[in-house]
Formats: C-alpha cells, sequence, structure tokens
C-alpha cells in the first residue's frame, strides 16, 4: 500500500500531496517556486510577514480543488445526475493538477515581470505555463493517467465542460479563494471566512445530459448569497489596502523600469527569460542579482530598492471626463493601460538628463467577473446573482500617478507638481496624431 | 475602414441605440454587428455559455464606464433578475459628436446607425439564436 504523504500548512492544516505531485515536486520548475514570492516586493517594502511563496499557494490551490470537487460529486449524487458525477470523478487527478500548475509560468515578482514578458518578449504567463508543463512533466503526468493536453486545457478555460475550467478560472474559483485567505494572513490582516462554508454554496447549473452547457455557479439561497459578497468585500479590500498599496506599488514600477533597461542592455539575460528551458531556473534571488549587475540604471535601482529607498508620489488624479478631455485614439489605446503609462513616462522624460525619473502609472481597479446563480431565467439560462454590494465593486475606477526620483523631487518636486497635469493632458491631445 | 477602432464603434452604437437593455444583448448585437454586417470591430469572440461572448468586449465596456463616457443602469426585474441598461453620458455623447463630424469614413455612421435599428427590433431569443449560428472560425 503506498504510503500517504503530507504537509502542514498554516492555512488548511495537513494538505495531501498526491503521488503524482510526490514524483516531480523536487524537479526545477517546481522547486522554483518555493523561491518566489507570492506578493513578491511586498514582503521587502510593507508586509514583511508576506514571506509565503507560489509553491505554497499552488499547494493550498490544489488542495481546494480537492475539496471543491468532493462537495460536488457527493451534489451530483444527490441529485441523481451520474453523468456530471462520473465526468468530475474521472477529472479530478486533472482538475487537482490544473489547480496545482496554474501559476507555474509566472516568473519572480510575477505583475512586475508579466508586463515585461508582454511588451519585450512578446509571451505571457500562460503561454509560458503551457510549455514549461508540457517540455517538463508530460511523461510523469501520463504514467499517472494525467493527460497533460487536459491539464493544460483547464489552466487556460479551454476545456469543452465549462464547468471543470471554472473551478480554477472563474469568478470564484479556488485560486481567488486560496490566495485571498493566504495573502491576508501573512500581510497579517487575517481576513477570513469560512472556507468549507464558502465551497458547499457552489454548485453545478445545467443539464446532466449535456455537460458543455454545465456552469459552476452559486447555490440559489441567502446562505449563498451572503457567503460570495463577504468573499468580494474581502477582494475588493485587499486590493485597496495590500495589492496597491502605494510604496510596494513604487518599487514595483521601480523594478519593471529596471528590468526594462536590462533586457534593452543585456541579451544575455534577455535569452535566459525568454527561453522556457533557462526561465525555470529564473527566481527572485538570481533575477535581481542578474538586473544588479546590468551597469547603471538597473544596477542603482534595485540598490534602491534593496535599501527601501524608493520615489515618491508627485501627483495623481482621477483618469476620467471630465478630469481630463480624452481623444478616441487615447481611450483605444487605454485598453491597454500598461503600455499607455510607459508611453507616457518615456514623454514625460523626453528633457530630462536620465532615464525614467519620473513613472507614470495608470491602475485600473479590478472589478468582479458576473456571478451566475443556480436559477434558470426564461431563455433557460442561468440568472446573474443581483447585489448593491456586487453593483458597488463593480464601478471601475482609473487613477493616474506620476512616481518621481528623490534627487530630483528635492531640486525640482515642487514645480514640476505644478505642471504636471497639463503635461499629461497635452500628451494626451497629442495621441498617435 | 482600416483605422477605426473599437471604443469609437461602441460609443457609435450606443449613440443609435441611446440605451441599450441587457449585457447579454449587447455583446449578440456586436457579435452581430462584425461578422453578419462586417461592421469592422476587432473584439474576439469565443463561443460560451450564452453563445458567443467577447472578454474584450465586456473589458472596454467596463473601462468607458470608468472614464466617464457611459453608465450602467441596474434595472430590478424581481423574482432575483436585473436587467442592466447602457448609455452614454454627456460627456460621452460629446466625444461621439466631435467623432462623426471628423471621421472620414461616413459610411460607417449610416451603416451602423442602420443595421443597429435592424437588430434592436428583434426580440432577445431571436438574437442569441442568430449570434449562436455565427461561424467564429
Amino acid at each position: 500500500m503506498n504510503r500517504k504523504h503530507y504537509v502542514t500548512d498554516p492555512i488548511h492544516g495537513d494538505i495531501e500531496i498526491p503521488n503524482w505531485l510526490v514524483r516531480i515536486k523536487d524537479e526545477l520548475p517546481i522547486r522554483r517556486m518555493n523561491n518566489i514570492r507570492q506578493l513578491g516586493l511586498k514582503a521587502l517594502i510593507d508586509f514583511p510577514g508576506a514571506i509565503h511563496t507560489r509553491y505554497l499557494h499552488s499547494l493550498g490551490t490544489m488542495h481546494l480543488a480537492g475539496k471543491l470537487i468532493d462537495s460536488l460529486i457527493q451534489k451530483e449524487e444527490a441529485k441523481g445526475r451520474s453523468d456530471l458525477k462520473k465526468s468530475l470523478s474521472n477529472n479530478k487527478k486533472c482538475l487537482q493538477a490544473a489547480a496545482f500548475f496554474h501559476d507555474i509560468g509566472h516568473g519572480p515578482f510575477s505583475h512586475v515581470l508579466d508586463f515585461v514578458m508582454k511588451k519585450t518578449l512578446k509571451t505571457d504567463h500562460e503561454k509560458m505555463g503551457v510549455r514549461i508543463l508540457k517540455d517538463n512533466f508530460k511523461d510523469a503526468l501520463e504514467d499517472e493517467s494525467i493527460p497533460v493536453d487536459r491539464v493544460c486545457k483547464i489552466m487556460t478555460a479551454n476545456h469543452k465542460y465549462p464547468f471543470l475550467g471554472d473551478i480554477v478560472n472563474d469568478s470564484m474559483d479556488v485560486d481567488k479563494v486560496d490566495y485571498l485567505i493566504r495573502d491576508s494572513y501573512f500581510v497579517g490582516l487575517r481576513y477570513n471566512f469560512d472556507l468549507e462554508h464558502f465551497l458547499s454554496q457552489l454548485t453545478i447549473c445545467g443539464e446532466g445530459s449535456n455537460p458543455e452547457k454545465c456552469k459552476l455557479v452559486l447555490e440559489n439561497s441567502k446562505e449563498a448569497k451572503a457567503s460570495v459578497q463577504l468573499f468580494l468585500l474581502i477582494w475588493k479590500t485587499m486590493y485597496d489596502l495590500v495589492y496597491y498599496v502605494r510604496d510596494s506599488r513604487i518599487a514595483e514600477k521601480m523594478l519593471e523600469k529596471a528590468i526594462l533597461r536590462a533586457l534593452e542592455n543585456d541579451n544575455e539575460l534577455r535569452k535566459k527569460i525568454s527561453n522556457p528551458n533557462t526561465f525555470v531556473s529564473v527566481d527572485e534571488y538570481n533575477l535581481l542579482e542578474d538586473i544588479a549587475q546590468v551597469k547603471g540604471f538597473s544596477e542603482k535601482i534595485v540598490g534602491m530598492i534593496r535599501k527601501n529607498d524608493l520615489y515618491s508620489e508627485l501627483w495623481s488624479d482621477e483618469l476620467r471626463e471630465p478630469n481630463f478631455v480624452m481623444n478616441e485614439r487615447f481611450i483605444e489605446s487605454l485598453r491597454k493601460h500598461d503600455e499607455v503609462s510607459e508611453k507616457i513616462t518615456q514623454e514625460l522624460c523626453k528633457d530630462k538628463s536620465e532615464p525614467y525619473v519620473l513613472i507614470c502609472d495608470i491602475i485600473r481597479t479590478k472589478a468582479p467577473r458576473n456571478i451566475l446563480v443556480d436559477k434558470l431565467d426564461k431563455e433557460g439560462e442561468p440568472i446573474q446573482m443581483e447585489s448593491p454590494i456586487l453593483e458597488a465593486l463593480r464601478r471601475e475606477e482609473l487613477a493616474i500617478k506620476v512616481y518621481i526620483e528623490p534627487t530630483l523631487h528635492k531640486k525640482k518636486g515642487k514645480s514640476l507638481a505644478k505642471t504636471i497635469k497639463k503635461d499629461i493632458q497635452r500628451i494626451i491631445e497629442e495621441w498617435e496624431k | 475602414m482600416k483605422n477605426t477602432r473599437d471604443t469609437f464603434l461602441l460609443l457609435l452604437l450606443m449613440y443609435f441605440g441611446k440605451k441599450v437593455h441587457g449585457r447579454t444583448r449587447f455583446q449578440k448585437t456586436v457579435c452581430v454587428l462584425k461578422y453578419k454586417y462586417k461592421i469592422p470591430f476587432h473584439f474576439k469572440f469565443r463561443s460560451y455559455y450564452y453563445g458567443p461572448y467577447s472578454d474584450d468586449l465586456a473589458d472596454a465596456l467596463s473601462l468607458l464606464q470608468g472614464l466617464n463616457l457611459i453608465t450602467e443602469e441596474v434595472e430590478d426585474l424581481g423574482e432575483g433578475m436585473v436587467r442592466y441598461t447602457y448609455k452614454l453620458t454627456d460627456k460621452g455623447v460629446k466625444i461621439v459628436n466631435s467623432l462623426i463630424s471628423k471621421t472620414g469614413d461616413k459610411k460607417i455612421v449610416s451603416r451602423m446607425g442602420k443595421y443597429f435599428a435592424e437588430i434592436q427590433r428583434m426580440p432577445i431569443s431571436e438574437l442569441i439564436a442568430l449570434s449562436k449560428k455565427i461561424d467564429l472560425s
């Protein structure tokens, strides 16, 4: 009989490590996740307790996927829908693998590197994740009857049965549940809710004979609605108080520019990050070291981040009419707001003696996706949850900010603060003319 | 029209519609305008629960709301059901008027007005059925 393997987790207690993971857990792409902190630079700047890693989050997500699948199997059994019960049982290992691997393609300081990878390497963490999974774990997973193609389809929400992908990739997926509770615990805010109760409020809506049309939805009950509202409030609060916290955000934007510069100047580093075979060795520690080795701007910025000697916020405003007069070219470009902020940064620094002494940042608040309820409308489709809390959270806001390098701040901060809005309005007016 | 921007076309659509009732109707309207009537939207659609759906379109609508160019109103239909209605803000109307006067392709404006009116007259069930027949490849 196989011995069962467990790890102890501060959030979920004992987590059982399945056999397929026991076989591969010491491989480099997985070990690397131990050297990537879930909240990246936030541990260095605002939240010293946030030392939890991507590896621990991946284990937690896999664990919750298992719990949710078991709960759904029980419900399907009670409803007598044997087709759906069978589909869940047959796919349990694949779903747990997809939950474990969902972040394997993320680099260190993940969201910082995301933008850099898109801009300079024309790839993203999803594509990278699929490559890493197929190149490194295909044989090991398929030996354990886990088809890697199916895992990839679930991870990227492309499985023909939507309810399977929804478990790891939807408005109330196990990834979000784990990272919210885990992040809040490690930053010290300790927001919490009853996980088992929350997961028990999810169910599958649709005809068992037509799994292509089945969705993971919320039970149609007051308890379920209350439970998901609490989840959404925590989600929103975490964005306001943790994910977009000012100083860490400034450090992240500084690091983003340092990496962009380093990749322009160091071809070897560029090759290392763009090649999936070498990307799997890039972790937080060696990436910061590599960036620090690139003389000039990149070296300086890494030194400043390490000393917590950060840029300051020079100015900020809401990016909306009538605060700014916008034209269609600018509005269309804002759909890729990271690229817009980089372009505004370049324009603002045009006449400056050093690059990136001013950094523009555009922050788009995250809005929750639609939440479907286990009740059909007259067209036979599940209805969307209605809730004043959900409506309030769905209201999108955009903020535009400019950060300034400390020396320039001392010399010219006051005068720049007075003119910056005019400069940005001028840049918007001239946008792609 | 090579350089027509999706956000401009969305604003134009709302300009003709005054109000667009329902997220589902909005998604299917844009899908039918793109594939059946060849209005040059670039949004990518995929088959989804309610027929074709575009994440990019949902994201663009959300952006236009954030910029205060359109508003989304919620109407309670009872029994836990709601309907979302989109319309242009005053600022949105001002921008569309200026865009219409500047655009080099006046045809796109009249075609949008004509086809949108046709689609508006369809009951939602008919629109969903039509959108589901579209080949998205």
